[in-house]
């Protein structure tokens, strides 16, 4: 129609559908993902971007091989997609233990891209299968810093950082999350955990009380609330129902 | 070239609300005439009237508390300043580049269409990039959406007993849909929706806000319910389930 203007300069590379499509995939809707991404292939062979959604379906379902493989074909899409992909390939390959070509092909990938948030996040997922949990903190953190909005990467931290209990670098890298996405109570609710394992009962009380509060209204996953809600129980003086 | 009234209806609680606010505002673009309209619902202080006075070229106070009657009262107003069209949008949203001239291109060719809408995007990390599509579907997107003079003239006003707020949009599409009116939504015309500002906001606050916005929230979901249950009463259904083809399936209805 003549009415769709281009804008000038800016290349589109991402389509309605994608994007649609990668919200489906981040609820774990991996079967209508699947479903519709062959579609898309059964009537444009030469499509690219279902292969990168293919991948992370293959990934969920621990087919390594096939995700190695959707991956790999979708290194054809242009930046920023390229860098997921690649990171993809690598998750794949650490799935399918060849941890020698997985760290070989992240760390050049890091190299060439410091700000692959995904890079980031799939050599520290790595990293910590491999026993090296100061590696996978780093990483986890890296990740975090380059995309706070990614909770994906905010879970990864929270792991990591409570696995290795750094509890007050945790606290901090979590305040810098939360001032990305401050309505975001599950960001709020672990920062509240580290903080109370820090011992500044106040600030943790108050996020505890603020979690709590507006969790009737807003989204929480149930594991951050069971801690927050065992949390603050534990704050209250004894007596106090 | 064509002049087009911009409605918003302010509700600023904390920093957070009026922060959605400068992204809507600061990311409107359009080779049109534009004039801002603000019908103010809430806002903290003079403060925030004088950033709202700095941004909008008419600020009035809503007379109460309720998004249809600012609706209906500011469409009113955008077509008795001049406008060709009105566009109604929400306050955490940000307008694509081309969202606004598109819409308006839009409606040039859908020349029947009773109502414009932008199609909403909600990832951030791809927005900018977003392929803008040649297509538009009959589809309802309240969050922003375009009306010429028609609208008010032939579906009537947003029903204002919906209070505060939610199921005046719904109570206006079933009246759309039932005069077989066409309501398009333009996929050459984005917004990038940030979903549930007005919670959003409230999260965000002071510390010493929690009690009275938690409470303000509790009574709001009753609201709501009351909206819900209106509803029923008003069309014999839920939305996609109504019964009636007259409100509250008689032919007048109770004031």
């Amino acid at each position: 129609m003549a009415y769709v203007l281009m804008l000038e300069g800016e290349e589109p590379t991402v389509e309605l559908d994608f994007d649609r499509l990668y919200a489906q995939l981040l609820d774990g809707e991996h079967d209508r993902v699947r479903a519709r991404c062959r579609a898309v292939l059964s009537v444009d062979n030469g499509a690219v971007w279902p292969h990168l959604l293919l991948g992370y379906v293959d990934l969920a379902q621990r087919d390594f091989e096939a995700a190695e493989e959707s991956f790999a074909k979708a290194t054809l899409l242009g930046e920023p997609l390229r860098s997921e992909a690649l990171a993809g390939k690598g998750r794949a390959l650490f799935g399918a233990s060849r941890h020698e070509e997985a760290l070989i092909l992240l760390r050049d990938l890091l190299q060439s891209n410091p700000d692959c948030h995904f890079g980031w996040y799939a050599l520290g997922e790595g990293l910590l299968e491999l026993g090296d949990y100061e590696g996978a903190w780093q990483c986890a953190e890296r990740a975090v810093v380059v995309c706070p909005t990614s909770m994906a990467n905010v879970s990864f931290l929270v792991n990591t950082g409570a696995r290795l209990s750094r509890h007050a670098e945790l606290a901090t890298r979590l305040l810098e999350v939360q001032r990305a996405q401050p309505w975001n109570l599950d960001v709020r609710g672990a920062r509240a955990l580290s903080l109370l394992h820090e011992g500044r009962r106040a600030e943790a009380a108050d996020e505890l009380m603020r979690v709590l509060s507006f969790a009737p209204f807003a989204p929480v996953s149930p594991t951050i609330m069971n801690a927050v809600q065992q949390a603050a129980a534990a704050l209250k003086p004894s007596g106090e129902s | 070239m064509v002049r087009i009234a911009i409605l918003t209806v302010p509700f600023f609680l904390t920093d957070r609300h009026r922060h959605f606010a400068d992204g809507m505002v600061s990311s409107i673009r359009s080779r049109h005439q534009i004039d801002r309209l603000a019908i103010i619902n809430t806002v903290r202080s003079v403060d925030d009237r004088e950033w709202l006075k700095k941004r909008f070229d008419m600020v009035e106070d809503n007379d109460t508390n309720i998004l249809a009657r600012a609706w209906n009262r500011g469409i009113r107003e955008g077509f008795r300043r001049g406008a060709d069209y009105v566009l109604v949008t929400n306050l955490d949203i940000e307008f694509h580049p081309l969202c606004i001239d598109n819409l308006v291109e839009c409606a040039t060719q859908e020349r029947d269409a009773l109502v414009w809408c932008s199609a909403p995007w909600t990832n951030p990390l791809s927005f900018r990039a977003a392929r803008l599509r040649p297509s538009v579907e009959q589809a309802l997107f309240w969050s922003c959406f375009m009306v010429d003079k028609r609208l008010l003239d032939v579906a009537g006003e947003f029903d204002e007993m919906f209070v505060p707020a939610y199921r005046e949009d719904s109570d206006m599409a079933y009246r759309l849909a039932a005069l077989g009116a066409s309501c398009v939504t333009c996929h050459a015309a984005l917004h990038l929706n940030f979903d549930r500002g007005t919670i959003k906001g409230l999260i965000d606050c002071e510390s010493s806000d929690v009690p009275r916005f938690v409470q303000m929230l509790t009574a709001l979901r009753s609201q709501i319910t009351r909206n819900d249950e209106r509803y029923v009463r008003k069309w014999g259904g839920d939305p996609g389930e109504e019964r009636f083809v007259v409100p509250y399936g008689k032919s007048d209805p109770p004031q």
